[in-house]
């Protein structure tokens, strides 16, 4: 990708990396600051867990696309790594086309919530208004999205099987 | 659910990401044979996501990524060279008991065997030891992280079957234990049939031991306040996470100096990717796992098992070959999403114990990562012993019987995983 295009691409995914960066960093220091405040000040703060539970809720959705540029969505792929290019295409296209479609039920069925946040729904504990937290849903699986159609186009010639460097990393 | 389970397989088998075959083979089900609105499937994965539990899993992964980078894999090593490097075989002694501990400081078991095999398979290259081999043995020490606590496969089963962390985590202690002797015993076989250079050891020094062992003790710290905070009721498994992602952070920048302030934000972004990629499953898995609960799944097929056998030992064994089918095709924690829910209600209605049964399955699928096709910990340590999976496998035998042979012990003597929780008044 070049032009005004990868710009915009590089422009997004630099936001995006900042923002998992600050949410991560929040949601660890809002459950430390929990357990210090419990035993060295004795004094239970009301709100870091729920906080966290958010920060984590758009450290996920946002996360799982930087996962998705980084190969680590793991798929069953031995079978279709076998077969010749041509087929392998089609497929890779189908798989892009049900996730695309997933990803667009996600954002439809997000938008009810989005306006029950937006209209009257807070949080319990610090009454937060809850669209700001269930708008990771639709922006997440939009950045999503976007890094499904890159492989799609990086991989072109080669759409399965793990690539030599970085990818097959995992959490276990 | 016919429907269901068609749909997850053929996405499955032409290679569509986990994260989707769930997602898309539960939102068509959900489209087509029932009339519950589609914002159920946001809404699910929202609540899936909304959880203090399962935070334990970043926090875990990002801990295991400190233990990484920093300096305390190779501290380690030195302390285990000391401990077993005079045993013939020496390089595979340490190996294996290296892999053990760091077993015990991570819940990761690919980045142990990262640490571990980069820091050996250079000496063990020099030395014109059997790589293949080794690689295999590091393969399964180092899933023995999962076995051990802390472990993520742990924190997973025990939050989807409403279980206490705390016991899962302790009645991993004995069987991940347990099968290190098994793993020695496989390594110093396969050392004593092979050449001279098998022979040339570390002679055993108490003074050594004692230098190496103060240089490990910050990182050998960790269990401790894992595991007896988690026990002693502390704080809770996600906080304990959250310390031990703190007590790595000073170790690695104060103590051994081996990371700095600059190197945190491509760290957080690694472990942030790593954890978003098994966690946005639990998302899609919680619309599957509500679509298996509502039509009744779980008691459908309890019923069927029985008209074959109502013994509980039938089912045990089922579930082992079952489970070592699948951990060699696919992903473990994506595996335990999908399948714990069904398997673990059908365990308690055969009688089995809850917990027993967490461990029964958690050590198929750390057997699963060392077996080929898939398997996680096969893959690190052959691409870093620069061999290809093939050669590596060829010599995975002795290792993965050992291995196999503790889980049907665990599997027949509950006693060996529920002695602990039940010592510590979990159970």
């Amino acid at each position: 990708m070049s032009g005004i295009l990868g710009r915009v691409v590089a422009g997004v995914r630099l936001t995006v990396a900042v923002l998992v960066v600050a949410c991560f960093a929040y949601m660890t220091l809002a459950v430390l600051a929990q357990v210090f405040g419990r035993y060295v000040f004795n004094y239970s703060i009301s709100w870091t867990e729920e906080t966290a539970r958010y920060a984590q809720i758009w450290v996920v959705l946002m996360g799982a696309g930087i996962a998705m540029r980084r190969g680590l969505h793991v798929a069953v792929d031995a079978l279709a790594a076998m077969l010749p290019l041509r087929w392998a295409r089609v497929l890779s296209l189908l798989i892009a086309a049900g996730a695309l479609w997933f990803l667009g039920v996600v954002v439809y069925g997000s938008l009810p919530l989005i306006e029950l946040g937006w209209l009257f729904e807070t949080s319990p504990v610090l009454q937060l208004p809850m669209w700001v937290i269930y708008l990771s849903l639709p922006l997440g699986a939009a950045y999503f999205a976007l890094e499904i159609v890159a492989r799609v186009v990086e991989r072109w010639n080669q759409p399965f099987g793990i690539l030599p460097r970085g990818e097959g990393d995992a959490a276990t | 659910m016919i429907f269901a389970f068609s749909a997850f397989l053929a996405f499955l088998l032409i290679g569509t990401p986990i994260v989707f075959v769930l997602g898309i083979a539960a939102t068509l089900t959900l489209l087509l044979t029932t009339d519950v609105p589609l914002t159920i499937v946001s809404q699910r994965i929202y609540d899936g996501l909304n959880s203090f539990t399962i935070m334990a899993i970043p926090f875990f992964v990002f801990a295991g990524a400190i233990m990484d980078a920093g300096g305390i894999s190779r501290r380690i090593v030195d302390f285990a060279t000391a401990l077993v490097g005079w045993v013939v075989g020496s390089l595979l002694m340490v190996s294996v008991v290296a892999a053990t501990g760091l077993a015990a400081i991570s819940g990761s078991g690919s980045a142990d065997v990262a640490a571990i095999s980069s820091i050996m398979q250079p000496e063990l290259r020099r030395r014109r030891y059997d790589i293949d081999f080794s690689a295999a043995v590091i393969a399964c020490s180092g899933s023995l992280a999962q076995v051990i606590p802390p472990s993520l496969m742990m924190v997973v089963v025990a939050l989807v079957s409403n279980l206490s962390v705390g016991a899962m985590f302790l009645a991993g202690v004995l069987p991940g234990l347990m099968t290190v002797p098994g793993l020695l015993v496989a390594a110093w076989l396969h050392a004593r049939r092979g050449g001279p250079q098998y022979r040339e050891v570390e002679p055993f020094t108490a003074a050594r031991l004692r230098r190496t062992f103060v240089r490990a003790l910050p990182a050998l710290g960790m269990p401790v306040i894992i595991i007896g905070g988690i026990v002693g009721g502390v704080f809770t498994p996600t906080e304990a996470a959250a310390v031990a992602v703190l007590y790595g952070l000073v170790i690695a920048m104060f103590i051994h100096r081996d990371l700095r302030v600059r190197d945190l934000p491509a760290l957080v972004l690694r472990a942030a990717a790593l954890s978003a990629a098994v966690m946005v499953i639990i998302g899609t898995a919680s619309i599957f796992g509500w679509l298996v609960a509502n039509a009744n799944v779980p008691a459908h097929l309890a019923a069927w098992i029985k008209t074959v056998s109502e013994q509980p030992w039938t089912y045990l064994l089922l579930i082992n070959v079952l489970l070592m089918a699948v951990g060699m095709f696919m992903e473990s924690l994506a595996a335990i999403l999908i399948l714990v829910p069904v398997l673990m209600p059908i365990a308690i209605d055969f009688g089995i114990d809850p917990v027993h049964f967490g461990v029964v399955v958690v050590m198929n699928f750390a057997i699963g990562m060392v077996t080929p096709p898939y398997g996680i910990t096969l893959f690190v340590a052959s691409s870093i012993a620069e061999r290809s999976i093939v050669q590596v496998s060829r010599r995975m035998f002795w290792p993965w019987l050992m291995m196999t042979a503790i889980l049907v012990l665990v599997t027949y003597v509950p006693d060996i995983p529920l002695f602990l929780p039940r010592l510590a008044g979990l159970l």
